[in-house]
Formats: C-alpha cells, structure tokens, sequence
C-alpha cells in the first residue's frame, strides 16, 4: 500500500502574529518501492513536506496515510515511524550513544525488539552502509570521520528495516566518492528490499538518473509530478523557478545551438554519452 | 519550536520608542518599575495603566503582543490572585462557607498585585520589543562602563549577553531538528513519569551540547582570526547618542513619577 497524501496544507505558527503558509494543498502519492524525487527552489517546502510522511509534522488541513495509517493518530505513530524512515539534512549530528553499536540500536530498541534480535539488525545495517561491525562496532561515534559518521547514523535508520525510507538532501557535502556510494546504497535497497524511496535533492543529475518520477515544489506547491522526461522538458519554468537542468540537458542544448542534431532530449548523462560515443563512431 | 514566548522578543520598527536612546530605555524602566512598586492604593493605578496604553500606542506594537506577553504567566498570575483572595484577612465579610472566607479586602488586595504584576511584565517587554538586542546590550555596556574602573568586566559581560541572545533561536532550531531525528527513530518524549521522560532527553542532550561546543569553538576562531582581543580601545560602528527625545520621555516620566508621590501622599 502507498503513502497518500491528499490536500494537504501546512502553516508554521498559526494563528499568532508569524503564521506562514509553507504548503497549500498538495495531493500526491508514493507508490511500493517506488523511487520519487523531491526537488524545488530554497524555501519551497521540501523538508515541511517529507516531515509529513512520517507524522513528525500534522497537516493543518488536508490528510496523510502511510499504508493506509493516518498520521494524526496518536496511537498509529509509532507503527508509522517504523514503516518510514527518516533521514535528516546531516544525521550525523542526532549520534548519542557511547558505541556506534548501541546507537544503531536505538531505533530497534524504540520498536521494542528483543536484544538478539536488534544485534542482527545493527550488525546487518552497518554491512549494509559499509562499515565493518567487527572494527566499528565498539567505537565511540564522535571518534569517526564526517563520512563515516554518516553512514552510522543511516545504519541507525536502516536498523529499523523501515519499508519507505525519506532522505532530505542525503549527500549535502560529501566528496563525489561519499556520493556515489550514498547513492548506490539508496539504489540497493530498492533493488534488493522493494524499499520505497523519497529523496529530496538539488542535484538534479542525482535525480534525473534515480528516480522514477519527480515532483517540483515551488513556493509550498505542487507544480508539477512526472517522470524525468516530462519533468526536464520544461526547462524553462524549471529556471525561472530557480531551479536547473541536468547537466546531460544542458549539453544537448549547448550542442544543438552549434548545430548539432540531436533528436532526443537526454536528461541522462550515461545515456547522452552512449548516443555521442555511436554518432562518434558512426562518423569515423 | 515555542512561539508563544514574546517575552525578549524583539519586533523591528521605526516608532518614537524604538528610537529612544537604549540607555534612556532602560533607565526608564528603572523609573518605570519603581512607578509600579511605589503605587499602593488601587486609584493611583489609573496612572501607571495610562502610561502603559501610551507607551503601547507610540511604540505602535499592536494589542495581541500584549496579551501573548501575559500567556506564559498566566498560571502564575492566577496563582497570585487566589493566593492573596484567600490568604489577607479583612472585616468586610462578601461571601461565607463554610471556613472559606471571602472580604472585600482581599478581592481589593489580589486585583492590586495581580495588576502590578500585569504592568511589570508588559512593561518590561516594551523595552525588549522595542529595542534590538544588540542596542540593549550596547546601552548596558555604557550604562556598566562607569564600573569598569573597579575592574569589573563591563564590555565581556555585555558580549556575553549578545553572543547568548544570537544563539538563543540557533538552538531552539536544533533541538526541535535533534527532537526529530530521534522522534524518527521512535523515540518517545511525551509519555512515561517524570524519570522516564528525564531520561528520554539524553538522545537530545547529548547532541546539542555536543555542537553547542562545536559552534563555541568556532565562533571563537572565526572572533580571534579577525583580531578580537577584547573591549581594550574597542570602537563601535554605531556610537549612542542622546537625543532631545531623550530628554523628553525622561522628563515627562520623572513628572508622572513626582506625581504619583504627591497623590499617594495627599490624603484622598
Ligand atoms: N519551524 C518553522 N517555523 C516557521 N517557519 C518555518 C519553520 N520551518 C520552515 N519554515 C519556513 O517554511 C518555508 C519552507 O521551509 P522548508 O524548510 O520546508 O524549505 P526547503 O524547501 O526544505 O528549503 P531548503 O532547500 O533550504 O532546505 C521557509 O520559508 C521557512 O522559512
Ligand atoms: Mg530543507
């Protein structure tokens, strides 16, 4: 079953003299296992928006069910909590505990698991993010690198065996190896576990190369929902929103304007690069 | 995040008061407090109650950040009314039963305190709405400056004090984002007994103080590498100046002052 929001709207502080209106009625669904991207101008809502997906915010109007749970029942929240996880802009900095292994283990703890039970699922969730449990396990977290520190605080979440997993900009300074990995870890887990994936981003090479769809957010609305293609098409109402275009767009465009013909609109730098390389080819 | 709290909330504006002389500002609410405190008969209090309408009206801060100011003591201001309705005795007997009493002294004396009560809050938070905090830690750093011949440390004081109030807000954001974070791994702050709930705020503490060091330690770099080393020969960007409103609002106060002596004096 999906998370389905529907008209939702959101104001911070209402009804004092600060009440502001970060979301106004936006309906969207994130389907199994799918793979949704989250994108929008600095101040557009995005994060308002997914802290919704798991009740850590409550609609002001509007509703949202997880599985079909709504979030503004107080006793669903927890089972809510379990079935999304949640992973902050630098969740490095919600470690605690004095082992890397214990804090992985808060979340199972939380959910009520025996011990041996959460010891599998901590030892599985840093195998998961690439740490060695033989070698992390027993370290202090604040004795880790920032790349590092990272990966424990997402083992934290994966510990949880959540079946949505909402990332708000996952990779916000990390080096391109740190990204990579990030993102072939996000990827696996849709592969190898059905797990549904939200993730906010301001790379929209990330994006165009990730997700299944894409929703754009521009001043607490939902302007547009749609696959890549449909989405990176409308190039023009993308930059006048602040926003960009992938990086495989924007060649295409620079190699049209020197006359280049090039049928498709690629958004994708692997396949772009896969058309350049045959017309290379073809050419010779 | 508690946005209830008006209380040293500052609301920008370009009002008589709010450019009054921060010096002249705090003064004035020494004279102001000491209005209230000198007022002991109910009558006299028309004036204190007029002086705070002005006061609300030129600094043109609307009436909502009046009430909001009284909303977090609102349990203590009732606590304060029964505690003296029932606590002062009196002879003009209102209401009996049973052992409760209630007489007209009593109603007079916790209507009188609560008020003043009243008038010392939202007078106090006239200075802080009105005035920014950089502009209220600079008029106290002057008004302490006098001191510093008998070394004491008026300008790290005020520095302090600023510092303070720039990462108030800054770590109200984190907690409520570190709150999250846990909350998202389940963690519960709301039920349990009061060890429980304790005990529940270490995922929270642990990391907050955590970077508040971190900040601390930054901000003192980033101070250090552009030379601060203290309030020695230290000049401002914005010098104090008073003004001839100044003079003003402290003469008219002082002669509301003078006033209400007289009239407590005068037997009416
Ligand atoms: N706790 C809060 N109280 C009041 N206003 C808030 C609060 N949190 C966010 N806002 C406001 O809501 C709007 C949307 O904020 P949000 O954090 O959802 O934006 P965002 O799209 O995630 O931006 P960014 O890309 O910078 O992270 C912003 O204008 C922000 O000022
Ligand atoms: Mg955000």
């Amino acid at each position: 079953m999906p998370i389905v929001i529907e008209q939702l709207s959101h104001t911070y502080l209402p009804g004092s003299a600060l009440a502001y209106p970060a979301l106004s009625d936006i309906t969207l669904t994130v389907s199994d296992g799918e793979f949704l991207g989250v994108i929008g101008h600095t101040g557009s809502g995005k994060s308002t928006l997914i802290q919704h997906f798991n009740g850590l915010l409550l609609p002001t109007s509007g509703s949202v069910h997880v599985d079909g749970l709504d979030t503004r029942e107080k006793k669903l929240r927890k089972q809510i909590r379990s079935l999304v996880g949640m992973v902050f802009q630098y969740p490095e900095y919600q470690l605690f505990e004095e082992t890397v292994e214990r804090d992985v283990a808060f979340g199972p703890k939380n959910m009520g698991l025996d011990d041996a039970e959460a010891a599998t699922r901590v030892s599985e969730a840093l195998c998961l993010v690439g740490l060695d449990p033989a070698e992390f396990a027993e370290k202090s977290p604040f004795e880790l690198s920032g790349g590092e520190k990272r990966r424990a605080a997402l083992a934290g979440i994966l510990a949880m065996r959540p079946k949505y997993l909402v990332l708000d900009e996952p990779m916000a300074c990390l080096d391109p190896r740190g990204r990579r990995e990030i993102l072939a870890l996000i990827e696996s887990l849709r592969r190898d576990f059905g797990t549904g994936i939200v993730m906010v981003s301001h790379s929209m090479d990330d994006v165009a190369m990730y997700a299944d769809r894409i929703a754009v957010l521009d001043k607490g609305s939902l302007y547009l929902v749609g696959s890549p293609e449909e989405v990176f098409s409308r190039g023009a109402e993308l930059i006048e929103m602040g926003l960009n275009l992938p990086q495989a767009t924007q060649l295409v465009r620079a190699l049209r304007k020197r006359g280049v013909p090039i049928e498709h609109d690629y958004f994708r730098m692997d396949e772009l690069t896969k058309e350049l390389v045959g017309r290379w080819r073809h050419e010779r | 995040m508690n946005a209830n709290i008006t209380l040293g909330q500052f609301l920008p504006g370009d009002s008589a008061v709010h450019r009054l002389d921060p010096r002249t500002k705090i003064l004035l609410m020494v004279v102001y407090i000491a209005i209230v405190f000198v007022v002991k008969s109910l009558t006299v209090f028309l004036l204190p109650v007029v002086l705070l309408v002005v006061m609300f009206a030129f600094a043109h801060v609307p009436a909502s950040y009046f009430f909001s100011s009284l909303k977090p003591m609102r349990w203590l201001l009732a606590f304060m009314f029964v505690i003296n309705l029932f606590a002062t005795t009196g002879d003009t007997i209102l209401f009996q039963w049973k052992f409760i009493r209630l007489t007209q002294e009593a109603l007079l004396q916790a209507a009188f305190m609560t008020l003043r009560l009243i008038l010392l809050v939202a007078g106090t938070s006239i200075l802080t709405l009105t005035t920014s905090p950089i502009a209220l830690t600079d008029g106290l750093e002057k008004l302490m400056s006098p001191l510093r011949k008998l070394h004491f440390p008026a300008h790290e004081l005020a520095m302090m004090m600023t510092i303070a109030l720039r990462f108030i807000p800054t770590l109200m954001e984190e907690t409520d984002r570190i709150q999250k974070a846990q909350m998202a791994r389940g963690a519960d702050f709301e039920s349990g007994n009061i060890f429980q709930r304790a005990k529940s705020m270490i995922p929270v503490l642990v990391p907050l103080f955590v970077s508040a060091f971190r900040r601390a330690d930054e901000l003192a770099m980033a101070m250090e590498s552009r030379c601060y080393h203290g309030g020695e020969g230290r000049t401002r960007m914005r010098e104090l100046h008073f003004h001839w409103r100044d003079l003003t609002a402290t003469l008219l106060l002082l002669l509301v002052l003078a006033g209400i002596v007289v009239w407590e004096k005068l037997p009416l």
